[in-house]
């Protein structure tokens, strides 16, 4: 039986962030879990990686020329970022306030709307609506530079609503209608973008936000019942004082951290999951008012989160696939050439960073996998955790010949598989391996030989392990 | 029902992001219609006509042909009750045939489940492209997804052959015991075992495709060339499904020139899926249906168009029957819905109908959720 | 942005112009790192690119004339096979304008004739005698030393020029004589060394075989400073001394005046060779020659640039990783992240506003 410990605090920092080495779990065991939550929800301001570096290895990380560039860098920062909570926020948020570059078409405005999605993404949710509501890639991506005061562009003010705050609807109740949207968008009309220097001949240029007074409807609007002359911060007030607005984050972070929820236009009809856990959430937005760590706090000291029927109950993202593997490996933990070719893995398996499908975002859960992106996962981890040239994998044949002189196929696949999670095996699975691995012959690790052997066996049994549906839940 | 050599194959593409139908098929003689696009308008020597009353968009001219030889349909006003203007639920009721209550399964997928209820075949329904769509979604029913059919398998980097089988040979013992571990984990390993087997078959298709046919480089064209791979093969593939990436058609701003390219990427290769199965002699049993979630409001905003009702979609095929179905919907300002958006006449799932039961011999009703009269393109 | 520098001891500088555009291939520049001046207003360019268009590193060479800039040839490409490079970093030329070039991932010095003809490489990885870790800033004094910062090891070492080890300097640490990842280099009239101390946000400068002369800057942001010397042990405690942010690029005119890329702090800074401040270049860049040329074909363009107001970010320097300055008093300035130059004039005389 694994550890619980180990177990506890490797399901906290598979979701908090994208997993850690089995060296990294013992020393946060040793810190305790109250210290490391508390840990993760107070990062520093600095960026949380060796930035000098990084841009002296990747200078084009600066200008950021295509938008594979900056997944490139986001990659690299996911690996490494050492405040991992904070960095997951930023993917966390971009999976709910969606904003792609295939319509953006300038890398680094969309890079720097991800940017603020991690300074500030455990902060209040307020701050949070008026970033989004002045980030130049929003406002160019749900074309708020086309709403003028004399023709109302309303995609950013259905959207702000519909997907990004208050949702469609609740408890089988519509949360807004059509004249609310109506409002909202007027209310943000003249919210709009300085005329930028265009990409030729030096490259391109950040938007910037301006607002144009002379664009904007001053007139009164009736939101959600409440008549006045808004602006775009009044529907901001307005939207965060919402029941539906608790409602609708509370969801979203149960669905990120704890265990997936249906998509949002399902939630008028659909009752959460688990009401209680959503409600404690709900109640923390609104006594800290809307802050995001304070709920994130209550997230992670609940039961309904170390539950052990929540722990590897989630389909890994794309992200969590290919972030949790290489920081299990080892890999990119400093710049080096290939990182590209990493950076794309997230996108093959559907999630194509800063170009979500549409303003919906993703569909997750179960729907990461289909016979495509199962053979991409697969064949992607199952090459990285074969390959005992890498760090993390020499750790885990190093610890596995810790096992005693000749450990059984029994005893090696189980060292095998607390080492990757620990991960449990269903037991036809698990008969599977020992199998194979009887087959293979005794496992020893006296000789130089033996050692070779031994490594290259341990380097086939990840591989497999890697490949089992199992793996596919984090 | 029409009678083919070879079972029916339906494919379909999905012109994801609301596709503008005024300015696809354009009202070019009513002169409400310039009043309405003052910015967005097709000056009148570039239509393509159709009748004396309607026209395409210059950027659909390759489809031109098809319309003269009878083999393209038009599907006017197409839309349903209370349209959405929101992609998702939108996109989600064309896939779903739900319009009021939220549905998960995918009308193509119960298609898929109704040609193969055993499903014998793990190539029955494949789609083209990353993700699995909405419409493709049912439970039980393999869909395989087809990303890029020149580079398809699994633990493909392990060299030696023989050490490949046998890893292979392991992964499909792994996977194949349906072990009760819950719901999603059945899924995974059902799509392992289906994914396993796709790939075997699958990879052996481009190698029994010999074709000179040129698609353009975009996501449509290599979509579109996989499929007639795919179909060339004859593994037994019944629904063939792409979509058009990343909400495309979504025009909101810019559209004068975007819209022309986007229409263009469509019917280059369109014609260009039409020509390959045609020289491959295996256009008989193969009609094409493609269609977006909605259209988009009658007047311009400026420079785009936003989220409408009633759209445009067509069918193409061997088998037929050419011409315009449904009525082009009035301009008139008294009948304009709620917002300026044109109303439907035709229920998309009268379309739908037409296919399953016309095409694929199908129990339409079933599927679509209710009786909705067939249109005579088939 | 006044475009003429009022300096100490008469020194003007004026801007002058701009040359080149982002190009992966051909006429333009793809993150150009270091470049070297060979005669007749030859430039060689190290442009570095990146991985997913890796078919913009390259070596280029131009001729950057008065105000406009002329495309020659291009060689050399991304690849660990002889004639390639990974990361190439910094660059040099011997008297016969034989072209060496460093590259921080394959650690090797690959070295190219003056028409771009692959002629050679050295350099082994490690940290022994004459190994190299991560070589980045290059140059080759007049007695044919090549000199070669080891940037992981954390010392210069010199070579001749067919990479046969002669001697060293350095080590890690923050001290005098001390270095934590330089990067650039260069050599005074004299052959003196000044080293850009990257990660200790100096420049420190050396005899010709590397006894430690001073130490200039220190770390920090800010940039309005009169004297950036610490030497000796003197330390002029009243008066603001220069900050640096990562410096990448160093070179030494003949009056001895320093120039010195302050990367992170986009600019360049002028001091004395007392380490007096001069000025500092934030960047003034207008269209270059190459520039509107790929405007004029693009008439969108230039609706789109008729409606600008502010053209500052255009203007300024970007994270810049070179400077030098040729026999005219020209300083160019490689404008890394903006893949162009912008050049500045040295005036022999003062120049009036």
């Amino acid at each position: 039986m694994p550890d619980e410990k180990i177990a506890l605090m490797a399901h906290l920092l598979r979701r908090a962030g994208y997993g850690a080495s089995r060296d990294e779990i013992e020393a946060r065991v040793a810190q305790g879990y109250d210290s490391v939550v508390e840990e993760l929800l107070n990062p520093g301001d600095d960026p949380g990686i060796d930035e000098d570096l990084m841009y002296r290895a990747y200078p084009s990380y600066f200008d950021k020329a295509a938008i594979e560039t900056g997944q490139t860098e986001w990659v690299y920062r996911m690996i490494n970022n050492k405040y991992q909570l904070k960095e997951k926020m930023a993917l966390f948020w971009h999976t709910i306030l969606c904003a792609g570059d295939n319509k953006v078409d300038n890398a680094r405005t969309t890079a720097i709307q991800i940017d603020k999605f991690r300074d500030m993404g455990m902060g209040n949710f307020k701050d949070m609506l008026m970033m989004l509501s002045t980030d130049p890639a929003m406002l160019y991506y749900l074309d708020n530079i086309e709403s003028h005061k004399t023709a109302v562009n309303e995609n950013y003010g259905r959207e702000l609503l519909e997907l990004f705050s208050i949702g469609v609807g609740m408890d089988n109740e519509f949360n807004y209608t059509e004249d609310d949207v109506k409002a909202c968008a007027r209310a943000f009309t003249g919210w709009n973008l300085a005329p930028t220097i265009p990409v030729f001949p030096y490259g391109r240029t950040p938007f910037e936000f301006r607002f144009d007074p002379a664009d904007h409807d001053y007139g009164e609007k009736t939101f959600l019942g409440e008549t006045g002359n808004w602006d775009g911060g009044d529907i901001v007030d307005i939207i965060c004082k919402q029941p539906a607005t608790a409602r609708f984050v509370a969801r979203k972070l149960y669905d990120f951290f704890v265990a997936d929820e249906p998509p949002v236009p399902s939630w008028r009809l659909s009752a959460p999951r688990d009401l209680a856990a959503i409600q404690a959430l709900e109640k923390a937005y609104f006594d800290s008012g809307y802050e995001i760590t304070a709920m994130l706090r209550v997230l992670f000291h609940s039961d309904f989160f170390k539950d052990e029927s929540v722990r590897f109950a989630k389909v890994k993202s794309p992200a969590d696939v290919v972030i949790g593997t290489m920081r299990m490996v080892g890999d990119h933990t400093e710049p080096k050439p290939g990182l590209f070719f990493v950076a794309m893995e997230p996108k093959y398996m559907g999630l194509d960073l800063m170009n979500p499908p549409t303003v919906e975002g993703w569909h997750m859960g179960r729907e990461w996998i289909n016979s495509g992106s199962l053979i991409d996962r697969i064949n992607f981890a199952s090459s990285m955790l074969g390959n005992t040239d890498l760090p993390g994998v020499k750790k885990i044949v190093d610890r596995l010949m810790g096992l005693g002189d000749v450990p059984t196929s029994e005893q090696f696949l189980n060292g095998c598989l607390d080492l990757v999670g620990p991960l449990d095996l269903a037991e036809e699975t698990r008969s599977q391996l020992t199998e194979h691995l009887d087959a293979g012959g005794a496992l020893k690790h006296g000789t130089e030989s033996e050692r070779n052997d031994f490594t290259k066996r341990t380097g086939e049994a990840l591989k497999m392990i890697a490949t089992t549906s199992e793996f596919q839940f984090g | 029902m029409v009678s083919t050599v070879k079972d029916p194959v339906l494919a379909v593409m999905s012109l994801s992001g609301g596709n503008d139908g005024m300015n696809t098929v354009i009202p070019y003689n009513n002169p409400l219609y310039r009043d309405y696009r003052p910015s967005l308008g097709i000056p009148e020597d570039q239509i393509i006509p159709l009748t004396d009353q309607l026209g395409l968009h210059p950027a659909m001219a390759p489809l031109k042909k098809y319309w003269d030889a009878g083999n393209l349909a038009i599907i006017l006003g197409v839309g349903y009750p209370n349209g959405s203007l929101s992609h998702f639920r939108s996109m989600d009721i064309w896939a779903t045939c739900e319009p009021d209550e939220l549905g998960l399964t995918g009308w193509l997928g119960s298609v898929i489940h109704d040609v193969d209820p055993a499903g014998e075949n793990v190539l029955t329904g494949v789609n083209f492209g990353r993700g699995l769509p909405r419409s493709l979604a049912k439970e039980g029913v393999a869909v395989a997804s087809v990303g890029d059919l020149s580079t398809y398998g699994l633990l493909t980097d392990i060299g030696a052959e023989a050490q490949r089988t046998e890893a292979l040979d392991l992964f499909g013992r792994m996977y194949a015991p349906a072990i009760g571990q819950g719901a999603v984990d059945d899924y995974i390993r059902r799509t392992g075992i289906e994914a396993l087997k796709g790939a075997d078959i699958l990879s052996t298709a481009p190698g029994m495709y010999r074709s000179e046919v040129e698609y353009a480089s975009s996501a449509m064209g290599g979509y579109l060339r996989d499929m007639a791979q795919v179909h060339n093969a004859d593994f037994g593939a019944r629904v063939l499904f792409t979509t058009a990436p990343y909400n495309i058609f979504d025009t909101h701003a810019n559209q004068s020139v975007g819209h022309a390219n986007l229409l263009r990427d469509v019917a280059v290769n369109v014609d260009s899926f039409m020509t390959d199965i045609r020289q491959l002699g295996k256009s008989d049993n193969v009609t094409l249906f493609f269609y977006s979630e909605f259209g988009r409001r009658a007047m311009d905003n400026g420079s785009g168009t936003d989220h409408g009702t009633g759209g445009v979609a067509f069918a193409l095929g061997d088998h037929v029957k050419g011409g315009l179905y449904g009525e082009y919907p009035s301009l008139e300002a008294g009948k304009l819905e709620d917002g300026g958006n044109l109303q439907h006449n035709v229920d998309f799932r009268q379309a739908y109908t037409t296919l399953l039961d016309r095409w694929m011999g199908l129990d339409a009703k079933a599927i679509v959720g209710g009786s909705y009269e067939a249109l005579d393109f088939i | 942005m006044a475009s003429v520098f009022l300096g100490i001891n008469d020194r003007t500088f004026t801007y002058s112009f701009t040359a080149g555009r982002s190009e992966f291939q051909g006429t333009g520049f793809r993150n150009p790192m270091d470049f070297a001046l060979g005669p007749d207003d030859l430039v060689y360019v190290v442009n570095r690119s990146y991985e997913s268009r890796s078919d913009g590193t390259r070596i280029n060479l131009f001729r950057i004339g008065e105000g406009k800039e002329e495309y020659i040839t291009e060689f050399g490409s991304y690849g660990d096979q002889p004639g390639q490079f990974i990361w190439p970093m910094a660059i040099a030329l011997d008297k016969d304008t034989n072209v060496y070039v460093t590259d921080e991932w394959t650690h090797r010095i690959t070295i190219f004739n003056k028409d771009g003809e692959y002629q050679r490489h050295w350099g082994i990885h490690g940290s022994g005698d004459g190994e190299l870790d991560r070589p980045a800033g290059i140059t080759i004094s007049k007695d044919e030393t090549v000199y070669v910062v080891d940037s992981r090891n954390n010392r210069v070492q010199m070579f001749s020029l067919d990479g046969k080890h002669l001697g060293q300097f350095g080590s890690a640490g923050e001290g005098e004589g001390e270095f934590n990842l330089p990067w650039g280099i260069c050599l005074d009239k004299e052959g003196n060394v000044f080293v850009a101390d990257w990660r200790n946000d100096r420049v420190q400068s050396f005899t010709s075989d590397g006894k430690w002369l001073a130490t200039f800057g220190r770390p920090g942001t800010g940039g309005d400073c009169s004297i950036a010397r610490e030497q000796g042990g003197m330390a002029y405690v009243d008066v603001p001394v220069g900050q640096f942010n990562r410096p990448t690029g160093v070179c030494v005119d003949d009056d001895g005046d320093i120039y010195i890329a302050d990367w992170l702090n986009n600019r360049v800074q002028v001091l004395t060779s007392e380490g007096r401040f001069i000025t500092e270049f934030n960047g003034d860049a207008a269209l270059s020659a190459l520039g509107i040329d790929k405007i004029k074909s693009n008439p969108d363009m230039i609706r789109q640039r008729n409606g600008v107001r502010d053209f500052t970010p255009e203007k300024v320097l970007w994270a810049p990783c070179a400077v030098r300055v040729d026999r005219r008093g020209r300083v160019m300035i490689a404008d890394t992240s903006r893949h162009r130059f912008q050049v500045y004039q040295k005036n022999g005389e003062p120049v009036l506003v």
